[in-house]
């Protein structure tokens, strides 16, 4: 009885906590004065750029021009130009239009009768450029295979770019609390010891033992105690470009987003963690930033320089203060609130939709959402809550009986987020390269799910969009790539028919000005005239 | 380096001394082999019916006219082909057992082991100071027609140049030549760190594990009770009291400074080569573009056909790098289409040896006649002078022996090889190895 009213007591002040929490990050956050990811991010980007200029200069000069000729160019975010001309150089966009001359001494593609567009960009992919992800102390930057065969695979549907989830690999159990326990799941690992069952998976317990005789679980006789809710802990995502043999170019940048599991967002005492976090963040920033405007205001007198060089003091022991308070706070989530990442989570109910919705805006961070099949039904909250969607039309989510109106997936979700002004970008049904072939599930079907789109209602401009330079916007990379503009990188589509078409094979890929693959050559998808 | 130098060179002697001693069966006898269609793989080039003369296990003379000293022994071998003892660039003469090979995980509170799928760099291993002849079984490699070998082991460390006997001794086996860094990489942080750090600058370099010990005291210490392999275990009994004597008579001083160090600093400044094996293509693709940021260095880069042929323009751009290959025909990676990458290498003009002992089955497979796999290299596009020289010259001047070992010429070690006929004929057999100037196998 008396442990009852214990939990009772502790549920209330769980409660009670939370509560105080919202009334606080409600009162620190004043007036909201939100940006969109990619400023920040741009901000960040234009600090760096004095220094890459400085690289390119003690680089040789330019290098060869390639120029395609003649093909109708799908620009995606200006207009289409028919019959024109592209010129690239050192990897890069340098002229696009009707009248264009090209140099001599260019190497000539001839795309008359082509369609050209920006290479794709998968939101959503995994075992390409990198066989295993790199364990701790590991770089990614090490890890890459310029030669993986995937990436043809990729290149042959048009992906030349995307983002790569770097953590799953074998599903349960890889993402542990802070201090854990390295965990392995035998039946999941290559070598299985034998005497590990699949019931020992299923229903083991740490406290679980194994009958020496049969291997089948002996069942705890103490009641089974739920594990304290665990700290949300990111998944790791890492934007790669598929340049084929080309290491240099490979990585894009690492740490694209900030992601927690589902489920560590979700429940009273999840979410008041979530808050606490994010608000001992953000008095890291702001204790960050005090501290730069008195060294800034140090500057110019000498007398004043001492009395705020006391000040400046007190800010960096706050800082250190804070920092020593518990964990240490996690740079991604510095720089989720900074507006430099996103927070990628999956939700799909219009409950978890509007949860995520409304935290985003309350703790003011931008917010993608994965799935997103009842979004449709709550539009409203995520087009305020200037929430992206990443979105693949084919998923289908079942309506609950007696809500046939109001829940499950609506094939013209699409054709409802462009009339409502949310962004989204498509992703396949499945994240990977596998033998689903050309319409099939994997990832090679990314061009085809976008058609889908289309389907739903969505325009050919915005569905194209949803896998160029929507998701090149989530990644924060749309300077890069995602579009044909001059200044961006020559990463480049030659088609032998309309984007979306399922008829329409890959002829070339360029990535960064260089044929990374050749239909006719690489024998990815079978090569034969249709005539 | 310096002090290094002397101590090598204070050993040859002693060795040479031993060395003599050994070959006491052909001491002061002159050999005249006669007849034979010499391949000299030098500047003599091929001669027919050509005279070798041998003696105190060196080439006295070479060539087609030669006068045959009254006393010498004259051996006739007619229709027989000599060419010079094939020199292997990288031989793995042992797996390295590291402690982490099995990894220890718990599974809901228990412990469990199993061994590591993944790559570990292993532990540094210095081979001369951790070879234990009697261990090793070099007959393969001698029915095979190799002369001379680098030893290394799968992991890293420091290789030694070592003459297969069928007897082996430690003073047999191990020549003065220095040996080289050796490192095996695959595409992690961890493995491409032991090489990109000690490439990059010195203050980083880790020192060499364990203390570094003279040749001479290894030599003693086997000597003493034929117990090297422990590493740092002392000899017991009145034995060890001898060794330490020994030990402090040929290697009075060891150098202050860490001859590991040294080595990575000649490694940077392109002094001397580093051997690396990729584990795979992006290894490889990873290790061009390690080599761009260090212009210097040298690399004896040993990878399969199939990881190499998509890096094979980025190779030769490199100029850097000798190829160390296997003497294979392979298929184009997710195809059936075969290619011969020595011959691409070639054409590239990319320099490389071919290692018989890569790939071990197939060495061991074809012992009867061993140099059928490059037999059908030369079959298939590879010119058979560069075949040949892969296997002799070419190693001999990557490994830096080039002034005493790879050809047939005057003053030089009489390693030799005799083959009924051609040697890279279909059937030709290799009769005769000759390992300064005595015969170590006969088929």
């Amino acid at each position: 009885m008396s442990v009852r009213t214990n939990m009772i007591s502790t549920g209330l002040l769980v409660i009670v906590m939370s509560c105080a929490a919202t009334l606080v990050t409600a009162q620190d956050d004043g007036p909201r004065n939100r940006r969109r990811g990619s400023e920040g991010r741009r901000a960040q980007q234009r600090e760096v750029k004095p220094e890459k200029a400085a690289d390119e200069q003690e680089k040789k000069e330019a290098g060869p021009i390639t120029a395609v000729v003649g093909g109708d160019i799908h620009t995606v975010t200006g207009s289409m130009i028919r019959g024109g001309t592209l010129l690239m150089q050192d990897g890069k966009i340098t002229e696009l239009g009707n009248d264009i001359e090209v140099p001599e001494g260019a190497t000539i593609i001839d795309a008359t009768g082509k369609v050209i567009t920006p290479g794709f960009v998968a939101i959503n992919m995994s075992g390409l450029g990198v066989r295993s992800a790199p364990q701790k102390q590991d770089k990614l930057n090490d890890a890459l295979d310029p030669f993986d065969r995937n990436m043809k695979f990729a290149l042959g549907v048009g992906i030349t770019s995307g983002c790569v989830e770097l953590s799953s690999r074998g599903g349960r159990g890889r993402r542990r609390r802070n201090g854990e326990p390295e965990e392995r799941f035998l039946g999941l690992d290559p070598n299985p010891e034998e005497y590990v069952t699949e019931a020992l998976l299923d229903y083991g317990d740490e406290d679980t033992s194994l009958c020496p005789c049969c291997g089948l679980p002996v069942l705890p006789t103490e009641p089974i105690t739920s594990r304290p809710p665990s700290q949300p802990q990111p998944r790791k995502f890492a934007a790669l470009k598929l340049s084929f043999g080309n290491l240099d170019s490979m990585l894009l940048e690492e740490n694209v987003f900030y992601s927690p599991n589902p489920g560590s967002l979700t429940g009273a005492l999840n979410r008041h963690n979530w808050r606490r976090e994010v608000l001992k963040a953000k008095k890291a920033i702001q204790a960050e930033a005090d501290k730069k405007k008195d060294t800034n205001t140090a500057k110019p007198g000498d007398k004043e320089g001492t009395a705020s060089k006391a000040g400046a003091s007190s800010g960096s022991r706050t800082a250190a203060s804070s920092s020593r308070g518990g964990s240490r706070i996690n740079p991604e989530l510095l720089r989720l609130l900074k507006h430099e990442i996103a927070l990628r989570i999956s939700a799909d109910t219009v409950d978890e939709i509007k949860d995520m919705a409304d935290l985003a805006s309350e703790l003011d961070y931008d917010l993608i959402i994965e799935g997103g099949t009842e979004a449709w039904l709550v539009v409203d909250d995520v087009s305020q809550s200037e929430t992206q969607v990443i979105y693949t039309p084919r998923r289908r989510r079942n309506a609950r009986r007696g809500a046939e109106e109001t829940s499950g997936s609506h094939v013209g979700s699409p054709g409802i987020f462009q009339k409502a002004g949310i962004p989204f970008a498509v992703s396949a049904l499945s994240s990977s390269i596998s033998l689903g072939g050309l319409a099939g599930r994997d990832l090679s079907s990314l061009p085809l799910e976008a058609a889908f789109a289309v389907r739903g209602g969505a325009d050919e401009k915005t569905s194209l969009a949803a896998i160029t330079i929507t998701p090149a916007r989530m990644l924060g990379l749309e300077d890069r790539i995602g579009s044909i503009e001059v200044g961006k990188d020559a990463d480049i589509l030659i088609l032998n028919g309309p984007p979306l078409d399922y008829r329409t094979y890959v002829e070339q890929a360029i990535v960064d000005g260089k044929v990374c693959y050749d239909r006719a050559k690489d024998r990815v998808y079978p090569v034969f005239d249709r005539e | 380096m310096n002090k290094q130098l002397i101590i090598s060179k204070s050993l040859g002697l002693v060795t040479a001394m031993v060395v003599g001693a050994w070959s006491l069966c052909s001491f002061g006898q002159t050999v005249a082999y006669t007849d034979a269609n010499l391949m000299t793989m030098g500047p003599l080039g091929q001669i027919e019916n050509g005279t070798l003369l041998v003696r105190d296990g060196k080439i006295v003379d070479i060539g087609k006219d030669i006068e045959i000293p009254g006393d010498a022994r004259v051996v006739s071998l007619q229709g027989k082909t000599v060419m010079p003892g094939i020199i292997d660039p990288y031989y793995v003469f042992k797996k390295t057992q590291s402690a982490s090979s099995q990894q220890t995980f718990t599974f809901r509170g228990r412990v469990f082991r199993r061994p590591v799928t993944t790559f570990s760099v292993g532990s540094f291993t210095n081979v001369a100071e951790n070879f234990y002849p009697y261990d090793v079984d070099f007959m393969p490699a001698i029915r095979s027609g190799i002369t001379t070998a680098q030893l290394v082991t799968d992991g890293r460390g420091l290789s030694a140049i070592a003459q297969p006997v069928p007897d082996p001794t430690p003073e047999m086996l191990l020549t003065d030549s220095d040996g080289f860094l050796f490192a095996k990489v695959t595409n992690q942080t961890s493995a491409l760190d032991t090489i990109r750090k000690n490439l990059a600058d010195e203050s980083s370099s880790k020192s060499s594990r364990g203390k570094s010990m003279s040749r001479a005291e290894m030599i003693a210490r086997m000597r003493a009770g034929r117990r090297g392999r422990g590493g740092a275990q002392p000899p017991t009994g009145g034995s060890a009291s001898e060794t330490k004597k020994v030990a402090e008579k040929t290697a009075p001083k060891k150098p202050e400074t860490d001859p590991i160090k040294d080595m990575w600093k000649a490694v940077r400044e392109g002094k001397k080569a580093l051997v690396v094996n990729a584990n795979n293509a992006a290894t490889v693709a990873h290790l061009n573009k390690m080599l761009k940021k260090s212009k210097d260095a040298k690399i004896h880069l040993v990878a399969t056909g199939p990881n190499l042929f998509q890096s094979l323009d980025d190779i030769g751009d490199s100029k850097n790098i000798t190829l160390v290959m296997q003497p294979t025909i392979d298929t184009v990676p997710y195809s059936s289409q075969l290619m011969n990458v020595p011959q691409m290498a070639h054409s590239k003009k990319i320099p490389f040896a071919i290692s018989l002992s890569l790939n071990n089955s197939q060495m061991i497979s074809s012992q009867d006649d061993p140099l059928f796999p490059i037999a059908m290299l030369v079959k298939s596009g590879l010119p058979r002078d560069t075949a040949l020289q892969a296997l002799t010259t070419r190693p001999a001047k990557m490994l830096g022996i080039d002034k005493t070992l790879g050809s047939l010429e005057k003053d030089k070690v009489a390693n030799f090889l005799v083959f009924h006929g051609d040697p890279l004929a279909t059937g030709s057999r290799l009769k005769q190895v000759f390992l300064m100037g005595r015969s170590v196998y006969e088929r």
